[in-house]
């Protein structure tokens, strides 16, 4: 383990999110302290219990609601506290049309309120952190069969983007995680659990971690995706509009 | 709900099943309560149909969607886990620092609910007993939703019933199991050689005593005077001063290994000549004794390195037979069993044989003192309809019993027989399940219930 960053805590949202899980185990099995954070406290706490069961790993676990604005302030403090020098978000929702405000507040609002002020934190001690926000290849082109998601998603792609512009100078390191389909309750029903596009939570979780400790800026997995999501946005907007996507 | 094609271990008989996987207690008592027929089903690695569900499109609660650990004491090892982890995630997790199994069976790749459902055995069984005989308590959800804690003491004819129950009492939630202290992770191992079934016999009797862990490999292939010759395996835990000097500072680390795949179907022929090879190199190369040191992966697990080596026997599929005689009788049952298989064509090379310890009080468990033999046989069902009533007559004769886990194609006449104590389970089923919601392919086709 040659990153210091990955020496420290490291805060984690969404721990119930199967893909946050497997992340989690994985620091855990590298003996990395861990701050998970979730709304479903008691559910947040069952995985944490099981992470310190089987990696002896040193958990904590905090309430997160990221829904209501403000919560991120609480949160960042929080972690800061603990001395977490990264930080992953992996909460989200999908919903539909109707739900957009709500959505756009979870997906993006909520994220660039806790990152803000992560750094901000951070900049007074001069302590420098490594950020990933787990957005989807849905924000790469909005589709008619979800593109309030994607809109959402997309929102917090141009976010992460520009922090990480503003923050290269001084040291920080912002990661956009953009994950295909994966096997959770997101694609439950909407992708055949056969589908050889559907990856594992386990694998996902294995390309983040690779992505946190390298030098990635935009991690697309699996990696095949890239090339597909290439292709998606170079059709033109005439051909694209036409398409049953 | 979509159903998809569903098979035990053997891929033999596929049935179409409707899965659904229970994320938390909440969902899982409501899957129980609605009245409609279900049955548990962990990894899959019972080899008929147990897991598989009494009827085309029926319902299966997958427990693989609530595997957490929950809690470990490291002063006794007790270990309380839910019911969908896995044997290799316990070891994962614990041997490293120094706990293994009470007892395994030959694969790892099995849930602690599939582990209890079939009382599993291990190499261990003379010294150690069953599975559930190191299970503390487990949580069951039963017909109607309630949970129930059972344990020796408490609900403790449902704790009999369904440490073999084979899923029908019920769907367990969460498991106490005690972890043994191990002093590494090796085995010292000594071979042997015998010539025939009563040189074996003989040899496993004689040493049972003086190890842990005991079981043959037998060639099948051979009749008359070498009929049952094989290579005994006996082996003890290794010590850290008896390991090579460098694994004596983590002697409980296993050696990393790479996993192989079959990655597709193998014609049917492609699994005798390699299991020929395989036994024929360790049979002649091994003088008439000889002692290794082998490492618990390779000596508990040795099938477990190729992953789905279940194509090797192509698409049809096999089965496995499991057969158990006690003393009086073993050694007239095996001779009648091997060489009806023999003679039938339909023999595979190996088959393991193990001596097993006296019985639990657990009503539908398997063994009792006496020797019980597997073998795999691929599906060819001309041939097995004819050799499948004389391997029953067979069991008839010795007072043998087959293995349920490993059960595709026995017939219900003589289940009473072989499992004595097959009212008193259906009992307690009985009053648990008094719509019959709790119902497999197994359990229908063998009429347990
Ligand atoms: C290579 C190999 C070697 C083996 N060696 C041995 C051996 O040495 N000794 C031995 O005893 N067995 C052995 N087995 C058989 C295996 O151990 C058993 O069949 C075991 O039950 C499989 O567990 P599973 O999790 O795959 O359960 P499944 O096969 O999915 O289910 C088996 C039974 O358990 C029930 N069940 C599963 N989960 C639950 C639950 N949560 N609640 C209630 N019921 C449940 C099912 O209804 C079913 O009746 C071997 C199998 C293989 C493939
Ligand atoms: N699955 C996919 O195919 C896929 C593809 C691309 C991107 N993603 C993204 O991956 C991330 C993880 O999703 P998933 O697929 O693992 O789905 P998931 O199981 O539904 O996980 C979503 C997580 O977000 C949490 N969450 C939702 N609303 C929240 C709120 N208001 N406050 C705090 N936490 C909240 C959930 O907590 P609760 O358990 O309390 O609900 C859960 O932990 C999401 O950002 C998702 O957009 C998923």
């Amino acid at each position: 383990m040659s990153n210091p960053n990955f020496e420290a805590p490291i805060l984690i949202t969404g721990a119930t999110s199967p893909i946050a899980a497997a992340y989690a185990t994985i620091c855990a099995a590298r003996g990395q302290g861990i701050l998970l954070a979730g709304r479903n406290v008691i559910e947040v706490e069952r995985v944490a219990q099981d992470l310190r069961v089987r990696h002896g790993a040193m958990i904590s676990v905090v309430a997160y609601d990221a829904a209501k604005p403000g919560s991120g302030l609480t949160l960042a403090q929080q972690a800061l506290d603990a001395g977490v020098k990264s930080a992953i978000a992996f909460h989200g929702i999908m919903e539909g049309k109707n739900a957009f405000h709500s959505m756009m507040q979870v997906n993006c609002l909520s994220v660039a309120e806790l990152f803000e002020e992560l750094l901000t934190l951070a900049d007074k001690e001069n302590r420098k952190l490594v950020l990933a926000g787990v957005s989807s290849v849905a924000g790469d082109r909005g589709r008619q069969s979800n593109y309030p998601y994607g809109a959402t998603k997309a929102a917090l792609n141009a976010y992460l983007s520009g922090l990480r512009n503003r923050t290269h100078l001084s040291g920080h390191r912002v990661i956009t995680v953009k994950p295909g389909f994966v096997r959770t309750r997101m694609t439950e029903g909407k992708v055949s659990p056969t589908s050889p596009l559907l990856a594992e939570p386990a694998k996902v979780a294995n390309d983040i971690d690779h992505a946190m400790r390298g030098t990635s800026n935009v991690l697309y997995t699996p990696w095949f995706w890239r090339g597909i999501m290439f292709v998606i946005r170079s059709i033109p907007e005439v051909i694209f509009k036409r398409l049953r996507l | 709900m979509n159903t998809a094609p569903l098979s035990g271990w053997g891929r033999w008989p596929v049935i179409s099943a409707c899965k659904v996987a229970p994320k938390n207690e909440a969902e899982a008592i409501a899957l129980l309560s609605d009245g409609e027929k279900l049955i548990s089903r962990g990894l899959g690695r019972s080899y008929g149909d147990p897991a598989l569900p009494s009827a085309e499109g029926g319902r299966v609660v997958d427990s693989l969607a609530m595997s957490r650990m929950e809690s470990f004491d490291e002063s006794t090892g007790a270990l309380v886990a839910e019911g969908g982890v896995s044997l290799a995630e316990i070891i994962e997790a614990f041997l490293p620092r120094g706990w293994f199994l009470p007892t395994t069976p030959g694969t790892k790749f099995v849930t602690l609910g599939g582990a209890v459902a079939a009382d599993v055995h291990g190499k261990n069984h003379h010294v150690d007993g069953t599975f559930g005989t190191h299970v503390t308590f487990f949580d069951l959800v039963v017909p109607g939703g309630q949970v129930l804690r059972c344990s020796p003491e408490k609900n403790s004819e449902i704790f009999a019933a369904t440490i073999g129950g084979m899923g029908l009492t019920g769907h367990i939630l969460r498991v106490g199991l005690r972890l043994r202290r191990v002093p590494s992770a090796w085995c010292k191992v000594r071979y042997m050689k015998a010539g025939n079934l009563e040189a074996m016999v003989h040899l496993l009797s004689e040493h049972d005593a003086s190890y842990r862990h005991t079981v043959a490999w037998i060639d099948c292939l051979e009749s008359g005077e070498a009929l049952g010759r094989g290579i005994l395996m006996l082996g003890n835990e290794a010590a850290v001063d008896e390991l090579p000097p460098e694994h004596r500072e983590h002697p409980h680390a296993l050696p990393r290994r790479r996993k192989l795949s079959v990655p597709f179907d193998f014609p049917g022929w492609a699994l005798n000549s390699l299991t020929v090879k395989a036994f024929n190199a360790i049979y002649y190369g091994l003088g008439r004794d000889c002692e290794k040191l082998v490492d618990f992966e390779k000596f508990f697990y040795p099938l477990d390195a190729i992953s789905h080596w279940n194509r090797i026997y192509g698409k049809r599929g096999f089965i496995q037979y499991q057969v158990f005689f006690p003393d009086c009788s073993a050694v007239q049952g095996l001779r009648k069993t091997l060489d009806a298989i023999s003679r039938s064509g339909l023999s595979s090379f190996l088959a393991v044989l193990k001596r097993c310890g006296p019985a639990n009080t657990f009503p539908l468990s398997f063994l009792d003192t006496g020797f019980t033999l597997a073998l795999d046989m691929p599906v060819v069902p001309e041939k097995l309809d004819v050799l499948m009533p004389e391997l029953e007559r067979i069991l008839a004769e010795h007072n043998g019993r087959i293995y349920f886990a490993k059960d595709a194609c026995a017939a219900p006449d003589l289940i009473p027989k072989m499992y004595p104590r097959l009212d008193e389970f259906r009992k307690v089923q009985r009053a648990l399940d008094p719509r019959s919601v709790l119902r497999s392919h197994l359990s229908t086709r063998l009429g347990l219930i």
